[in-house]
């Protein structure tokens, strides 16, 4: 823990699947201003764990607190709305909308998204759309896909895409990101891009980060605290340090080393 | 005995008491089978049949009936449907042994007359206007003239005394329909004219308004229309918004569903069918307080030729059919009765036509 | 005769197209094959003959009637048909039983009530405009007319204002649209009454212009669903041109062959189409996902 105070707080979460324990009694917090990773193999319950924070699967048993508020039994809309977003492993963008309306949808609750409002087009509601769309572009400029806004989502690249489907989540102005996989088919300069975006958005934006990710370079370079989960359960927690200097517990687990190479006292978000 | 022989003698018994023999119940009521379409698409046929038979039945039945017995008719409902009907007219001959079964439409009539025929039971029908119905079997009668003398009627009519030269022909999509539409074709033809062009109203459709360009496009100076009261109207009507405002002629288009489908584009339409007697009108006016029409009516006088017939030759099938095929010139309201060799009812069309929405003689 | 041919096809491409872009609204943001948009088109003529035969009054107040009933209807299939199935994430199956057995009841419903006689809401022959040899009908040149006020303003709706940009969001990718925050139960229910009220306005013109029957909706809810899958499933603006292209086949067919085809010709356009071109005329439009 860097100090800060926690964005989100998990205890005891569980989630069986049936007979199967997808989660088992996970423990976390994400710091603000924070890079969280989760690690682990295959069906360690890291996805499903995404799915218990954003609402879109009840827990068995346990509590999920965000901004020290429980946020069990909300619905999905809700809870992307009071300020939880993510992206998926592969890039969802709403494809037949072109790249500047799919930032402009997902701008939150506003006068234009009653229907009636949005059919009238009262003053106020023009104006909001015109001060969006101004927010859109900062935003696509911000991912570096400013001068593909009226492109279709479907025409863009697969990279192109994932930046898209961040700028996407950026819209609704979310404090905590979930991001599963995002470096999944991306080649090497896309993923150097996207650690540089993401450290933006944590370092300049103040946004906490929740990360599902595979990459273990990109894990140890710009973690602040990894959990490593197998078979739903939490095996163990720390700094990127910490869990390198137990390079036999990673292995047996993960079957990569590790090799990162994160400057020595770089400290995100101070 | 066993529980088992119990049931059958009892069921035998029963037998008995429901289901009592021809004799006893004929010296108490003469009962005469109907089969009709009172409910489904064509209901309203059936809705005028019953309304010509009723006024018939309680006429005869006021002034003493058959040799005292009175008439007790037995409605079975076919829905229009050939497979009712067959079940309909079935029950009608093994459970309640009428020697007489009335039938209605050609699709059921075709159906029934096959059971009648096997059966040895007299079918009659004033509805069906197939031209084979009545030779189907010796045991079918037919009491309104089929289409084709009508339509022949109209078509001697448009020659001859309309100088009518360039007929077009639109037909409904049906057996009945596009057989009227040939023989038009054919009599046209013989008489010297010229069909400039046939075209067919398809049965699933209610825009007919290609057909009709086409037609109109072969520049015809009237327009046969062979199809039944919905499909017809319905022609007629587009024929008008398309700008064909020509004579029209047509197959017996005596419904008022036809005038309701055609509205005014029907006045001035000219076909050839039975005239009804005024005294007919006013008690079916007295008695329902509306128009009578003329499938009533026929009716009427089918009810009134089988009440001669069992007079005549007693309450049997063979009695029934031998006494109707006697019948010489009985006075009917739609014209004198006499069945001809193929006991298909013999009686001259006159020329009709619409005038203001009402059916009448041409004058 | 032909240029005749072609502004019947047109007549009748533009009524059929106000059914397909309404199914295609639905069935794009839904995946639900909404045989019950043939119910709504019925109940709008219906209501028509009733208001304006029944209760002799006069036909805008009719309209009127028609339009907000077909809204209504709707309403209660989405609210108490739909939702309730989408909530409980029941197979795409059930839903169109639901929608079948919706449609059963309404035509049964409006047997009961009127007959299975076809009525007729107009019985003068409707007024005529001669032009040169062209002849169109009052009637005719307002469906027209009312089509290229309507499509346009859908148009718009779909490409400017925020609700557009929604449903076409929610047709997208309804789980993203949800995840995101869209109020996809409010736009679920827009869609509805912009669905209904399209088949209301096709309901309208039919009525007015052949008369209702008990089974009208049969035939104008297949070549809604013909239209959709010849115009691409997916794209809206397709369903309506396809719709447009069956108008005009089903009328030019006649300079060829018999107009008792007709119904067919629809069909095998469709076989067409699905042996040649599955994707529909529009079928480059459209990504297919995750490819």
């Amino acid at each position: 823990m860097s100090g800060n105070r926690s964005v989100l707080v998990i205890q005891g979460l569980t989630k069986y699947f049936g007979g199967l324990k997808a989660v088992d009694n996970v423990y976390m917090e994400a710091a603000e201003c924070s890079i969280t990773s989760l690690i682990g193999p295959n069906g360690a319950g890291k996805t499903t764990i995404f799915n218990l924070i954003t609402g879109l699967l009840q827990p068995t048993s346990g509590k999920i607190y965000y901004k020290n508020q429980s946020i069990l039994a909300l619905p999905p809309t809700t809870i992307a709305r009071i300020g939880i977003g993510r992206t998926f492993q592969e890039p969802r963008v709403f494809n037949r909308l072109s790249v500047l309306e799919n930032i402009l949808i997902g701008f939150p609750s506003q006068k234009g998204e009653r229907v009636h409002h949005a059919l009238l087009r009262t003053k106020a509601a023009f104006e909001e759309e015109k001060k969006n769309k101004e927010k859109a572009i900062e935003i696509l400029e911000f991912v570096g896909l400013a001068d593909r806004g009226s492109d279709l989502a479907q025409d863009l690249s697969h990279g192109q895409q994932r930046f898209l489907s961040v700028a996407r989540v950026l819209a609704s102005n979310p404090d905590l990101l979930l991001m599963d996989e995002p470096t999944v088919g991306l080649h090497r300069e896309e993923i150097v891009r996207l650690i540089d975006l993401m450290i933006r958005l944590v370092k300049s934006q103040r946004r906490t980060i929740l990360l599902v990710e595979h990459n273990m370079d990109v894990v140890m370079n710009i973690s602040d605290e990894i959990h490593l989960l197998v078979e739903g359960h939490g095996i163990a927690h720390g700094k990127p340090e910490d869990i390198k200097a137990n390079p036999k517990l990673v292995e047996a687990f993960l079957g990569t080393s590790l090799s990162g190479n994160r400057k020595k006292g770089e400290v995100l978000c101070t | 005995m066993d529980k088992m022989m119990k049931v059958v003698l009892c069921a035998f018994f029963l037998h008995f008491v429901l289901f009592p023999t021809p004799h006893d119940s004929a010296a108490q009521e003469i009962k005469i089978g109907i089969v009709s379409c009172l409910t489904g698409p064509a209901a309203f046929y059936g809705t005028y049949m019953k309304k010509g038979v009723d006024l018939a039945i309680e006429e005869i039945n006021a002034k003493g009936g058959i040799k005292g017995s009175k008439i007790a008719p037995i409605w079975e409902d076919d829905k229009g449907t050939p497979t009712a009907a067959v079940s309909a007219i079935k029950k009608l001959i093994s459970v309640d042994r009428v020697p007489v079964v009335v039938g209605s439409l050609t699709a059921t009539a075709l159906a029934m007359i096959p059971v009648a025929d096997k059966e040895n039971t007299v079918f009659i029908t004033s509805l069906s206007t197939h031209p084979d119905i009545a030779k189907m079997s010796k045991w079918s009668f037919r009491n309104c003239i089929n289409t084709v003398p009508s339509a022949m009627a109209v078509v001697d009519f448009a020659y001859k005394q309309q100088g009518k030269r360039k007929l077009g022909i639109l037909f409904f999509q049906n057996e009945s329909t596009r057989r009227i539409a040939e023989g038009v074709k054919k009599r046209f033809e013989e008489l010297g004219g010229t069909v400039v062009g046939m075209e067919m109203l398809a049965e699933e459709g209610v825009d007919y308004r290609s057909p009709i360009i086409k037609i109109k496009n072969a520049n015809p100076d009237s327009i046969y229309i062979a199809a039944f009261a919905r499909q017809g109207g319905l022609a007629m009507k587009q024929l008008v918004e398309s700008g064909v405002n020509l004579q029209f002629y047509a197959d017996p288009i005596e419904s008022p569903v036809w005038l309701q489908t055609a509205g005014s584009a029907a006045n001035g339409a000219i076909y050839g069918y039975l005239d009804i007697q005024q005294s007919f009108l006013d008690k079916y006016k007295s008695k329902y307080n509306e128009e009578g029409e003329i499938w009533g009516a026929l009716y009427y006088d089918t009810m009134y030729t089988l009440t001669i017939a069992i007079e005549k030759g007693g309450y049997t099938a063979e009695g029934i059919r031998k006494s109707l095929i006697e019948i010489k010139d009985y006075p009917g309201i739609t014209g004198a009765i006499t069945y001809g060799p193929e006991r298909d009812v013999i009686k001259p069309p006159i020329i009709k036509m619409v005038k203001d929405g009402k059916f009448m003689k041409h004058q | 005769m032909v240029l005749q041919l072609i502004v019947n096809g047109v007549v009748s491409g533009a009524i059929y197209a106000l059914m397909a872009v309404g199914f295609a609204l639905i069935y794009n943001s839904t995946h639900i094959f909404h045989l019950a948009h043939g119910a709504v088109f019925t109940l709008s003529g219906y209501t028509l003959y009733f208001v304006v035969k029944g209760m002799n009054l006069p036909l805008p107040v009719a309209i009127l009637f028609a339009i907000t009933l077909s809204i209504l209807l709707g309403i209660a299939i989405e609210v108490r048909g739909y939702r309730p199935l989408r909530e409980r994430k029941v197979s795409l199956a059930a839903f169109l039983i639901s929608s079948l057995g919706i449609f059963i009841v309404v035509e049964n419903g409006l047997i009961l009530l009127f007959g299975a006689i076809p009525k007729l809401i107009t019985e003068e022959p409707l007024k005529a405009y001669q032009i040169g040899s062209l002849v169109i009908t009052q009637l005719h040149m307002t469906v027209i007319l009312c089509c290229l006020i309507i499509f346009p303003l859908l148009h718009l709706l779909f490409a400017k204002t925020r609700v557009g940009k929604m449903i076409r969001a929610l047709s997208d990718h309804p789980e993203l649209a949800l995840i995101i925050g869209l109020e996809t139960r409010r736009l679920y229910l827009f869609i509805t009454i912009l669905g209904a009220a399209l088949a209301g306005v096709a309901g309208i013109f039919v009525g007015l212009d052949v008369g209702v029957t008990p089974i009208m909706g049969w035939d104008a809810v297949l070549i809604a669903a013909v239209a959709v899958i010849i115009g691409s499933v997916g794209y809206l603006p397709g369903a309506g041109v396809a719709a447009l292209l069956v108008g005009l086949v089903q009328n030019l067919s006649v300079l060829k062959i018999s107009a008792q085809w007709q119904g067919t010709i629809t069909f095998g356009l469709l076989i067409l189409f699905l042996v040649f071109r599955p994707k529909g005329i529009f079928g480059k439009m459209i990504a297919s996902r995750g490819a």
